[in-house]
């Protein structure tokens, strides 16, 4: 039973970093949702609340538990108006593909790092489009989801310089050393 | 030996982690099912969370409405030289139109007077400010910081200065949730003047809804006026909704309401006071019925046009939220 305490109990500093994240992608849904004109061929928001969860999952894999996170992404469905359960799903498992990843980002670039976050976005939103199809609702345009990713990927540098800051998430190596920048 | 436990407790975490992954997997399908089904509990539990977190909304609200405010400012600060122009020509054609109106107003008083027309009482309403909007591309929608306490009833007209902005879709006590009228699911029963064909203005994400069902499409032209028909006892009748504009061969109407500077809006109270159950029933005689009868039935969904709406036509019986845009004039 020691290993299970082991798994379970989190390493001494990481819950409340855990809670700093959570209370950070709160914030996001918060700036996410604020009215900037409700044209329907407006801008939409990026996806702010993908960001700060990626950001933090490659950095820090143990600061993105599974059931925070999907609380994190039921709250932000429940008040965003998107399908409830559908932006929490796609949340979680790209929480998950980029703590695989994780290990072999920590010396990679930054550039290297926006790609496959661009990647796994991409492909979330994909997921939530066919969802939606199979759920018999109707799915919104391709190009709105298309302009909703290029914007989510731009805001990418904008959100890393905040968490960063805000919750000192830093890439860390088996050796221990950092990466340049990250 | 203890590398040999730091995978065990490696292999126990991630099967652990596998685990957590399938329960969030089957509660997350079976949230997507209660969503489509129109769980009422859920809508339940997004009002009692939108009410809960609406002074945050108000918080994060602020900072990018200021910001938005001041870019779109400076904008109007650039062409505020074609903007005086056009105001000033504009100022001229209201003139002329502000005397025709005074002569009609007069007109129209005498003949209701002649006519012995009894006017609806004018809609109360409560106005709310718009304090976040969806984000995202799968709906249309905002939510308004007025709620049941404020008045607000669940499927309330939403209106701006100019015209028909949506309805209430779900209620709290303090927050209000709008569905637009671009959103997918939005189908409002309209009628197109001075023509009277019927439509159904259906959203569509486009910021020109289509005209759907016009029952006389040859008889509408570009330019016609929009305003809602009152069937169905959500909308108020002769609400302004836009103007029929023609677009790849499909009708549709340029909506009057701004989307794009849309910071309150008026959320009426309307109810029209109908006999009608919500579901078919047999007919029976009126003492039986009298004592079946729901005491406060909801409204009909589809059907006949309920009480108080006048038909395509008919004299105005009755008239516009009071302090709302007034219907725009016909012709």
């Amino acid at each position: 039973m020691a290993g299970l305490g082991d798994a379970l109990t989190p390493a001494p500093g990481t819950l409340w970093r855990v809670v700093l994240v959570l209370t950070l992608g709160l914030a996001a849904v918060l700036v996410e949702a604020a009215p900037v004109g409700l044209t329907p061929r407006g801008l939409p928001s990026p996806d702010l609340v993908f960001l700060v969860v990626a950001v933090v999952a490659v950095r820090r894999p143990d600061c993105v538990p599974i059931l925070p996170v999907f609380a994190l992404g039921l709250v932000r469905d429940l008040l965003t108006d998107l399908p409830t359960g559908l932006g929490a799903l796609t949340l979680v498992l790209s929480a998950e593909v980029l703590r695989t990843q994780a290990a072999a980002l920590a010396r990679a670039s930054l550039l290297r790092e926006a790609a496959i976050i661009a990647v796994v976005c991409l492909v979330a939103m994909a997921l939530q489009y066919v969802l939606t199809l199979a759920m018999l609702a109707q799915p919104p345009y391709v190009m709105a989801v298309v302009r909703q990713w290029l914007l989510t990927v731009l805001a990418w540098p904008l959100v890393l310089i905040v968490v960063r800051g805000i919750a000192g998430v830093r890439a860390e190596t088996a050796d221990g050393s950092r990466r340049r920048g990250a | 030996m203890r590398r040999g436990r730091q995978s065990e407790t490696a292999d126990l975490e991630r099967r652990i982690r596998q685990v957590l992954l399938g329960i969030v997997v089957v509660v997350s399908l079976v949230f997507m099912g209660l969503w489509r089904a129109d769980n009422p509990r859920l809508t339940q539990l997004r009002t009692a969370l939108i009410d809960a977190v609406s002074p945050g909304f108000d918080w994060a609200a602020e900072p990018v409405a200021f910001v938005t405010s001041m870019l779109r400012d400076f904008q109007g600060f650039i062409d505020v030289y074609a903007q005086n122009r056009e105001l000033r020509r504009e100022i001229e054609g209201l003139r002329a139109l502000r005397e025709k109106a005074r002569a009609l107003e007069e007109q129209n008083a005498q003949l209701a007077a002649l006519m012995n027309v009894s006017l609806a009482p004018p809609l109360r309403f409560v106005t709310g400010d718009v304090i976040a909007d969806s984000g995202g591309p799968f709906s249309e929608s905002a939510l308004v910081n007025v709620g049941l306490r404020d008045g607000v009833q669940d499927g309330a007209a939403a209106v701006d200065g100019n015209g028909l902005v949506g309805r209430a879709v779900g209620v709290g006590a303090r927050a209000t949730r709008l569905m637009l009228v671009t959103d997918f699911s939005s189908k409002v029963p309209v009628v197109i003047r001075p023509s009277g064909a019927r439509a159904i203005l259906a959203g569509d994400a486009t910021s020109a809804p289509r005209l759907d069902f016009i029952d006389d499409p040859e008889s509408v032209q570009p330019g016609d006026v929009v305003e809602t028909s009152g069937e169905g006892g959500v909308f108020p009748p002769r609400l302004p909704v836009g103007r029929v504009i023609q677009s790849g061969g499909t009708l549709r109407a340029a909506l009057a309401a701004d989307f794009a500077r849309l910071e309150f809006v008026r959320l009426l109270s309307y109810r029209v006071e109908s006999d009608m159950a919500r579901e078919g029933s047999v007919i029976v005689p009126a003492r039986r019925r009298a004592l079946d009868r729901v005491p406060d039935a909801q409204p009909p969904e589809t059907g006949v046009p309920a009480g108080g709406v006048p038909a395509a036509g008919a004299p105005a019986a009755v008239v516009p939220a009071a302090g709302t845009a007034a219907a725009q004039p016909e012709g």
